[in-house]
């Protein structure tokens, strides 16, 4: 505070230039002005958000559920569950957890009047497609009979990644949507995926993002209509009718286009845009290392992936079945010669990135900084697009765009020059550390929210938030921080509740505090301390919320969370022969799993089964891969989870009325999840009649109330009764104990985890470089 | 928990004292003698050669030499191994028999000509 005052006077008293470049150019707000906000959190797996005007706030979870965040009440309500599909199964029949899923919402641009909604997701069921769709929205529900199926990408499910689904209107109306490239990205070294062997189609971008004739890969810009069709408008890539070119194209040539944006001004389209993993160059045989990118288009065109990244540098023609490279892709002519691409030969000259980084520390670019990425994207500031908004950003920020990365967390603010060239970079916020940003754009009350979904994948990181970033130009809301000394344990568990971090910038603001405990929403306790402690002798799960009130009566909250009754298993990887830090080449390696929990025993008592134990191994030659060994740990975690399950229905009195088979005095397990094959509420719907009892659907037969039952147990056996009529079952885990032969060649990681709900802990050493996510 | 690559680039090295790094860290350069780095919670187990691999680009027209040393948990810590003479390529020295095992936190010491560094490898001596 002291430091800049003096600078700036220092500027008026020696540089009368100064002094008018100053009064031309906004001055930058201090840090301080701005204060981040929690609305929600404990999010599960949030994709993309709309603020509405009234402050609720609707956002998309990839599992499925729509959702909507009310202000006023802090409440979070479902709108809508869809069924979804998120997993793949390959050639060997293996099931793995992907990307899919519902992907992201948008508002009508004429909501208020038709209140229509658009969700983009991938489609349960047989038929591998993503669906746009639209629905009428009231606030409530969605009205089931609005349905209209705008649009449908067709797309692979053998081999994951790469969806894409961000949305944005244009002042004309216009729909943008952002498709992935559907294709496999870790069978080519971390270069570009060109296999062109037969069958190997999910390996090969070039049936979809340099296809002409394809919607993946891509950002399309369509007209809705009101009949729930739509039309092309002016200015696509291609006119309608040019023969094997889709109409629907206004960039092609990308791999995982994420959030876009655009300048209201210049009309101009911005977007992040993920890139493969590699992080070493082979220039001569195969290509550069790979970069992610944030892109702008001030028209249609052909944006390189997968022939060219970063600013054109270009990748080599490469035969997957001869391993035989060939001459480097030309940017000028890039021709698409592939069996699988359906569209033209020859593809419009490719368009060179807007900022591009590595892995690397970037020269052109160093406030990326360096390390593992994944490209967002985030909003272009425009005063005039917020009309009587509460609070706005300072001007100093006017036409600049806020960038973010979902490995890295900063936001950095990017500026133009008049013509739209690339002019400077400066990091926003320099303290903010963002947890896996996913979606970030201005709300109509003038403030940034930012959707975090975590940065473990495919999880309901405790981590996931709700956020929005205010600028205050008077009084400022104390920012406030709430930490306990232990989130679970056994009873009695004594915490201390901890407001370490809390401050107010305004100097003379005296700060009251106040926690408030609650247990199924209902208050437990209050307390009006900074840093009380508290005991808890009953098992639940109990929400600490600290409100820190100013002077001025300006609040701000944050809550933690606290089980109690439940300490979190120790699970320990031993290797038992072999070393611990590295892997040798053919040799093969011995190892153990240990477990121990407070509540259920552990493997050394028996108490604990090996089946319900999940270990796996992965092999990983392009380097550390978060999400690989995420989807390798969930499809055998399934397995360990119905290990659970299927020791508490043999412990329990299930087996007196059920079998697996047979029809017994109730039905068979198999027959009851055939019927309810498909229905995405069959978990909750059959947990509670498990819990409170029910008759009637499959005969006079009555099923007795279960009301002792944890309630993550029945939903632990009902899903692996629903599982008995899914054809392929889940990998299988590894033993707890015993060795991993070759033939691994560069490096291996292991990961175990036991599931004791509602807690768990996953094993896992980590180390910090190279986390990726394959988006 | 990873099991690594044997060859460790420089850039996962830290504490490190009187050592610069490139921009993207993918070689570090000793500024004074007396320079460490540590390799941070190394399991020795099998371990019997080390292997200091040297990046390529400016080096002296009369073959430097210098000492490098290996210490365990301190950088005045047990003497692991020793390397001394002109630098090459690769310098390779071998672990004291039966000196250590298990999990330590390696410091490499750097005595003699400045020297430029890109990884260092762990080897089983077969």
């Amino acid at each position: 505070m002291i430091k800049s005052g003096l600078f700036v006077s220092a500027l008026f008293g020696f540089f009368t230039n100064a002094e008018i470049s100053l009064a031309q150019t906004p001055k930058k707000p201090e840090s301080n002005r701005f204060t981040k906000v929690v609305l929600a959190q404990r999010l599960e797996e949030p994709m993309q958000f709309q603020v509405l005007k009234d402050g609720r706030v609707l956002y998309a979870e990839r599992k499925g559920k729509l959702k909507v965040y009310d202000p006023k009440s802090q409440a979070m309500e479902t709108v809508a569950e869809f069924a979804v599909s998120t997993k793949y199964v390959n050639k060997a029949g293996e099931v793995t957890e992907g990307e899919d899923g519902m992907q992201g919402v948008i508002l009508d641009p004429d909501y208020d009047q038709n209140h229509w909604i658009y969700i983009y997701y991938s489609l349960a069921g047989d038929e591998a497609k993503n669906v746009l769709v639209r629905y009428e929205w009231h606030g409530k529900e969605l009205l089931e009979s609005s349905r209209k199926v705008i649009l449908e990408v067709p797309v692979q499910r053998e081999e994951c990644c790469h969806v894409g689904g961000g949305m944005l209107f244009d002042k004309d109306k216009n729909l943008y949507l952002t498709t992935g490239d559907n294709t496999f990205s870790r069978a080519s070294d971390g270069f570009a995926p060109l296999d062109e062997r037969p069958g190997e189609s999910p390996r090969d971008s070039q049936k979809s993002s340099p296809n002409t004739n394809d919607l993946r890969g891509k950002i399309l810009r369509i007209h809705p209509e009101n009949d729930g069709s739509y039309t092309i408008p002016k200015g696509n890539l291609f006119p309608p009718g040019t023969p094997q070119t889709k109409p629907e194209i206004y960039t092609m040539g990308n791999r995982n286009p994420w959030r876009p944006t655009i300048d209201s001004k210049t009309g101009w389209l911005y977007w992040g845009e993920v890139g493969p993993d590699g992080s070493r160059d082979d220039l001569e045989k195969r290509g550069p290392q790979s970069y992610d990118e944030f892109n702008r288009a001030k028209g249609p065109g052909f944006y390189g992936w997968p022939y060219f990244v970063a600013n054109n540098k270009a990748y080599v023609k490469y035969d997957f079945a001869t391993k035989v490279s060939g001459a480097p892709f030309d940017p000028a002519h890039p021709v698409n010669n592939s069996p699988n691409s359906t569209g033209l030969k020859e593809l419009p000259a490719a368009q060179p990135a807007f900022i591009w980084y590595s892995k690397a520390q970037s020269q052109e670019f160093p406030l990326m900084e360096s390390g593992g990425n994944s490209a967002v994207g985030g909003p272009v500031f425009r005063k005039d697009d917020f009309k009587n908004a509460a609070r706005l950003f300072p001007g100093y920020y006017e036409g600049k765009w806020f960038i973010t990365d979902w490995v890295r967390g900063w936001i950095n603010v990017v500026e133009m020059e008049e013509n739209g060239d690339y002019k400077s970079m400066e990091r926003f916020l320099p303290d903010l550390k963002l947890k896996g940003p996913i979606d970030m754009k201005f709300g109509p009350d003038g403030d940034l929210y930012v959707l975090e979904y975590g940065n473990g994948y495919f999880k309901d990181n405790p981590e996931a938030e709700l956020i929005r970033i205010e600028y205050n130009s008077g009084n400022r809301k104390p920012s406030v921080e709430a930490s306990a000394s232990k989130t679970a344990g056994a009873l009695p568990l004594q915490v201390t509740l901890s407001s370490k971090g809390t401050k107010d910038f305004d100097e003379d603001d005296a700060l009251q505090y106040e926690w408030v405990i609650r247990k199924n929403n209902a208050v437990f306790k209050t307390l009006k301390e900074a840093d009380p402690s508290i005991t808890f002798t009953t098992p639940g799960t109990y929400q600490a919320t600290l409100t820190v009130t100013d002077k001025a009566g300006e609040k701000n909250t944050k809550s933690v969370e606290i089980k109690a009754g439940n300490e979190p298993p120790v699970v320990e990887f031993k290797v038992t022969k072999g070393n611990a830090t590295f892997y040798f080449p053919g040799k093969s390696i011995d190892y153990e799993v240990r477990v121990s929990d407070k509540e259920d025993g552990s493997l050394a008592n028996k108490k604990i089964l090996p089946s319900q134990i999940s270990v796996s191994t992965n092999y990983l030659s392009e380097g550390f891969n978060l999400t690989r060994i995420a989807q390798k740990q969930m499809s055998v975690d399934a397995s360990a989870q119905y290990a659970t399950a299927i020791s508490l229905i043999n412990n329990g009195d299930c087996k007196a009325c059920h079998a697996i088979k047979e029809m017994v005095l109730g039905p068979s397990f198999t027959a009851v999840s055939a019927k309810y094959k498909g229905d995405p509420t069959a978990v909750t719907s059959l947990s509670k009649k498990i819990l409170n009892g029910g008759s009637g659907v499959w005969g006079d037969a009555f099923m007795p109330a279960h009301p002792t039952m944890a309630e993550s147990d029945v939903k632990g056996i009902v899903r692996y009764i629903m599982s008995l009529s899914d054809a392929p079952k889940p990998a299988k885990t590894l033993p707890v104990k015993g060795p991993i032969p070759p033939p691994f060649r560069k490096a291996i990681q292991k990961a175990a985890s036991y599931s004791a709900p509602p807690t768990r802990t996953t094993a896992q050493k980590q180390h910090p470089r190279n986390l990726r996510r394959p988006m | 928990m990873i099991l690594r690559n044997p060859v460790v680039p420089i850039s996962l090295a830290d504490q490190v004292k009187e050592m610069g790094f490139n921009n993207d860290s993918t070689m570090a350069f000793v500024r004074n003698a007396g320079a460490s780095f540590r390799l941070k919670e190394i399991d020795l187990t099998g371990i019997k050669q080390i292997e200091i691999i040297r990046a390529g680009g400016r080096n002296a027209g009369t073959p430097p030499s210098g000492t490098i040393e290996m210490h365990a948990n301190a950088p005045d810590g047990f003497l692991l191994g020793k390397f001394s003479g002109e630098y090459t390529d690769k310098m390779s020295f071998n672990i004291t028999p039966g000196s250590v095992s298990g999990i330590k936190d390696l410091y490499l010491v750097f005595n003699g000509a400045p020297i430029r560094i890109k990884a260092i490898r762990f080897g089983e001596g077969d």
